[in-house]
């Protein structure tokens, strides 16, 4: 009886070294592919077609701030220089070290700079740009005209969408400690999120500075 | 050879439980103290909670090595084994600390990831608890089987 019940300990207890052995295995192994995931870093070539687009709207959002002459029958001068400020702001706030254009080239970015750029993108350039900047000034001051009406609300319904974007992107990078970062559905391995992150803040940008050269053609050529 | 690894085992197992007892205890504290939390009541039986599995561990390895017992000090398996999973906890809360990849790092005034920590509290404790109960097991099979 005693024999037995010591060859039935001795078994418990391998099987339960086995478990032991399993678990730490797995968590040491889940550990490294989450480091591995969240440590992904991205080459920052400014290669790409929306860094390029990004820059180039930039330029041209410089070039008609300067080369702005009143001209436009539908709204008068001090309408319009107010509105040649506001974009100016906008540039300036696009054109920062804060903002993707900051960051150098030629260099790795990891997951906390896209954090850092995209929180800049939410709490700086469409709050003080758009909301408080761009819509205070066209619908809080009963401007007449089509432009401030009907043009520049479908802009705002495109902000939005990019706002959504830009949350979305807030919460995921938050929840990279997470147990679940790498163990959800789609992926149990390194996925490198970080390309993906890094597109859609990047055509948060672009679209965003897309939005801002159409508003300085129009203050420009006074067509829409 | 097998000798060799069980001592280094037997060595390393007994560094790192006291190790990550000490990095412990000091996230939870930094944890509380972020969340302006007193350590009484409520919050000092969750805190229990996490860090007994800890003290009972090291009071098991201290009557396994003052006792000399073979059974568990040469029991490569299970040595072999118990490391492994404690490094896994040393290695999470190395990472709660210095894994600057993880934006929560950032969120806190410690610069100690407390959600990442929280979140491996479960199967840290889970892991204790199991070499427990194997040491235990072992002791029993030693003391009350073998003697007969």
């Amino acid at each position: 009886m005693g024999k037995f019940i010591d060859n039935y300990l001795n078994i418990i207890t391998n099987m339960l070294c086995g478990i032991l052995l399993i678990l730490g295995g797995y968590n040491i192994i889940v550990n490294v592919l989450h480091a591995g995931e969240v440590g992904k870093t991205l080459y920052l070539s400014g290669n790409d077609a929306s860094y390029q687009e990004y820059t180039a709207n930039l330029k041209k959002i410089e070039s008609n701030i300067n080369n702005y002459e009143y001209k436009n029958s539908e709204y008068d001068a001090i309408t319009m220089s107010t509105l040649k400020t506001k974009i100016s702001y906008c540039y300036s706030l696009l054109n920062s070290t804060e903002a993707i254009g900051g960051l150098t080239l030629n260099t790795y970015i990891n997951q906390y700079d896209i954090y850092r750029i995209n929180n800049n993108f939410m709490n700086t350039i469409v709050n003080e740009c758009w909301i408080s900047g761009m819509s205070s000034f066209t619908f809080g001051n009963n401007h007449q005209g089509k432009y401030f009406h009907d043009v520049l609300p479908k802009y705002s319904q495109t902000i939005v969408l990019l706002v959504n974007d830009s949350d979305y992107l807030r919460n995921e990078l938050l929840n990279n400690s997470s147990f679940a970062y790498t163990t959800n559905n789609s992926s149990i391995f390194v996925r490198n999120t970080i390309s993906e992150q890094y597109a859609m803040l990047m055509r948060n940008y672009e679209q965003f500075s897309e939005i801002i050269y159409k508003v300085s053609e129009y203050l420009v050529d006074g067509e829409y | 050879m097998a000798k060799i690894i069980n001592r280094l085992c037997l060595v390393l197992k007994l560094v790192i439980i006291l190790l990550t007892f000490g990095l412990t205890i000091f996230i939870m504290f930094s944890m509380y103290d972020s969340l302006e939390k007193e350590l009484v009541g409520q919050n000092l039986l969750e805190f229990l909670k996490v860090i007994l599995p800890f003290i009972v561990l090291i009071i098991l390895f201290t009557i396994n090595i003052m006792m000399g017992q073979k059974v568990v000090n040469d029991n490569i398996f299970f040595n072999i084994a118990s490391t492994f999973s404690l490094m896994s906890v040393a290695y999470i809360c190395y990472r709660a600390m210095y894994d600057t990849n993880m934006i929560f790092l950032y969120k806190t005034e410690r610069n100690i990831n407390f959600t990442y920590f929280s979140d491996q509290i479960l199967i840290i404790k889970f892991m204790l608890y199991l070499i427990a109960i194997i040491d235990i097991v072992l002791i029993i099979r030693n003391k009350f089987l073998h003697k007969k």
